[in-house]
């Protein structure tokens, strides 16, 4: 199998090729994800944009625009077509631009790609996937940089995957196009041009299932999405100082895989949840709520959540930095877990 | 239309009738629950629309479904199995009166959201576009959805990407209490389709014949140019927003005046004047359609309650 380093967006760009070279049903709609190319009085517009960050630059050339279509911007519109799409046997792969403006399609996400299954007696499969940009760290202010995993994990009836690396993207893309469920597909667009070792070949990553990305005892961190690199960076530098940091990635965030994290704290008796979304009704409180209600003679100390703050994301870049927790930040946190000290919250 | 034609057509918006007048008594009795919206005096946009569709055309009704499912051919039992909340009906029970549908004959759904099923039903023509059928879908809804940026949407949408859906807007003059001389800007929904360079028809919606050759043409007119229309039903909400609505906010010459518009009783009207039908024939198919109710009502209160394994297995498919 041929392996060679890929960024985060190039492989999900693979992942859609080949997807939609391997089953004609999967289209692609979305605002500017063919980027104007193919306009008959401008032929030279190849291909101009592929979506604001290029994800999907280069597959109008090769599917044209009956399979990549720039949609209206109107989320409810084309996010509600899709669902219909899906419900009559096709598999829509739809790109919401920002995760900030799955808001104005909102409803048929809620009420009508959740529940149309449901509602009418599991009768039907509606195979969507909603593609969207997630997170801080752009300088792209407060309706440019949300992260908002917890809002559609709530909502039953939708899967919800976020990878934190390119491997994973790919690998659960594939999964999302292939499921029979709606899957709301979110991508970090600070991990865009980060590499990562990625197989040539499609291959797939089952949805709920999370993954371990590095071993140790001392403590346990969860990172969510963007948050998994972080950790990462934060455990290799604990290791200096002879503390060994279990870093897991949940991949997704429903369903999720609460049993990996559970087996992890048997071992470590701490948790620290690093995620850089709001505190409240978050994905970080979930776990620490379902992770505390059977791990309580397990654990060695609280668990302990590491969040953005409870303000919406700011613009100027001291503001932003401070809102996004940092290596150093997840550093002191464990420390002082595994140390039995108080921890003076940075908020 | 031939006689035999009428009197069949008469027939089917009787049963549809007999069946809401059944659902408003007993919506009104203790053993009652949830929400029920009868289409009393809209029938003839059903029959009109529905009977000229294909089986495999794809459908999105409202809450206000009653008469779509009837006309769409719904076993009587199983939709009074879904609202009294059966396993044995369309919806095993999930869904209640509001979302009768039956997904496995391309009835996607009723939709509980004023305007939610537009851009879905769209977006299902646009699949039979893409795969090269010539199926089409077809859509209900209410002079309400006109406001909702999904109407608006879907319709955009539909345009632009001509694609084969009929959009049919039963306008019975009232969004939920509010007339329409106060919700639309203009004096009908239809001016919105125009705006969007829809192909687009007013009728008398409590006409039948009207109703019935204006959606043949259309639909005909839709599968054959893969492009969308817009018809508006112009009709009459007789029972109100919801069983139980007192209708206060109605005049009262207003409903006499519709009520002698009755769909059933304009084509008894003219079935009787220019085909010399008696009237025992009426009171005959009405008797028939009451006991058809009856009889469903009956069998389907015998039915059982959905297990706990039948709501947790509906939420997500398992396999494909």
């Amino acid at each position: 199998m041929t392996t060679r380093l890929l960024n985060y967006k190039d492989a999900i760009n693979e992942a859609l090729r080949q997807e939609m070279e391997s089953d004609s049903r999967v289209f692609l709609i979305g605002e500017d994800v063919a980027g104007g190319a193919g306009r008959d009085d401008f032929p030279g517009a190849t291909d101009a944009w592929g979506g604001p960050f290029g994800v999907t630059k280069g597959l109008v050339t090769q599917f044209g625009r009956e399979r990549v279509i720039d949609s209206l911007l109107a989320e409810t519109g084309f996010v509600g077509a899709c669902i219909g799409a899906a419900f009559a046997g096709l598999r829509p792969v739809a790109e919401i631009m920002y995760a900030d403006f799955l808001g104005t399609s909102f409803d048929q996400i809620l009420n009508h790609a959740a529940k149309l299954r449901f509602t009418y007696g599991g009768i039907s499969s509606i195979p969507l996937v909603i593609r969207t940009v997630t997170g801080a760290g752009f300088r792209a202010a407060s309706e440019h940089s949300q992260m908002l995993i917890s809002i559609y994990s709530h909502v039953p009836g939708l899967k919800v995957v976020a990878p934190s690396n390119a491997y994973d993207a790919k690998g659960l893309l594939i999964s999302a196009i292939r499921d029979p469920d709606p899957v709301i597909f979110m991508e970090h667009k600070r991990l865009y041009v980060r590499e990562f070792i990625v197989p040539e070949t499609p291959y797939s990553i089952p949805i709920g299932k999370g993954d371990i990305k590095r071993v140790g005892e001392s403590i346990t961190i969860v990172g969510v999405q963007k948050m998994v690199n972080t950790a990462l960076d934060a455990a290799e530098q604990l290791e200096k100082e002879g503390m060994y940091a279990e870093v897991i990635d949940p991949r997704s965030y429903s369903p999720i895989d609460i049993d990996l994290i559970c087996e992890s704290v048997a071992k470590t008796g701490f948790l620290l949840i690093v995620d850089e979304s709001h505190p409240r009704c978050s994905i970080a409180s979930d776990i620490s709520s379902q992770v505390g209600d059977v791990m309580f003679s397990s654990l060695k100390g609280p668990i302990k959540m590491l969040t953005g703050l409870h303000t919406p994301v700011p613009y100027s870049p001291p503001l932003e930095d401070f809102f996004i927790p940092s290596v150093n930040e997840v550093i002191r946190y464990c420390k002082a877990m595994i140390r039995g000290e108080k921890i003076v919250n940075r908020f | 239309m031939d006689k035999n034609t009428l009197i069949n057509k008469w027939k089917a918006m009787s049963l549809i009738r007999e069946f809401d007048l059944h659902v408003k008594e007993f919506s009104q009795s203790d053993e009652a629950f949830g929400y029920f919206h009868t289409s009393i005096g809209q029938e003839a946009i059903s029959v009109g629309i529905i009977h000229n569709m294909r089986k495999d055309d794809f459908l999105t009704s409202t809450y206000r479904n009653h008469s779509h499912g009837i006309a769409r051919g719904l076993d009587l039992r199983r939709m009074y199995a879904e609202m009294l909340g059966r396993e044995t009906g369309f919806c095993k029970g999930i869904g209640g009166s509001m979302h009768i549908a039956d997904q496995s004959q391309n009835f996607i759904g009723s939709m509980g959201i004023v305007a939610g099923g537009i851009p879905i039903a769209v977006g299902a023509a646009f699949a039979s576009k893409y795969k090269k059928t010539d199926q089409i879908a077809i859509c209900f809804f209410g002079d309400g959805a006109v406001h909702q940026g999904a109407f608006h949407e879907g319709l955009e949408f539909s345009v632009k990407f001509n694609i084969p859906v009929l959009f049919v807007c039963e306008n019975n003059l009232y969004a939920e209490s509010t007339a329409v001389e106060y919700h639309l800007i203009h004096e009908s929904a239809i001016s919105y389709a125009e705006s969007y360079d829809l192909r687009s028809a007013k009728v008398d919606g409590n006409d039948l014949e009207l109703v019935d050759q204006t959606g043949r043409e259309f639909i005909e007119w839709v599968r054959q140019n893969q492009k969308p229309a817009f018809i508006e039903c112009m009709t009459y909400k007789m029972s109100g927003q919801y069983e139980g609505d007192k209708q206060t906010y109605k005049p009262t010459e207003e409903i006499s005046f519709w009520k002698s518009r009755d769909p059933l009783v304009l084509l008894s009207q003219r079935l009787i004047n220019d085909f010399n039908v008696e009237t025992g024939v009426f009171s005959q198919m009405e008797f028939q359609n009451k006991h058809l109710v009856q009889v469903a009502f009956d069998s389907a209160k015998k039915d059982p309650y959905p297990s706990v394994d039948v709501m947790r297995n509906a939420v997500y498919a398992e396999t494909i």
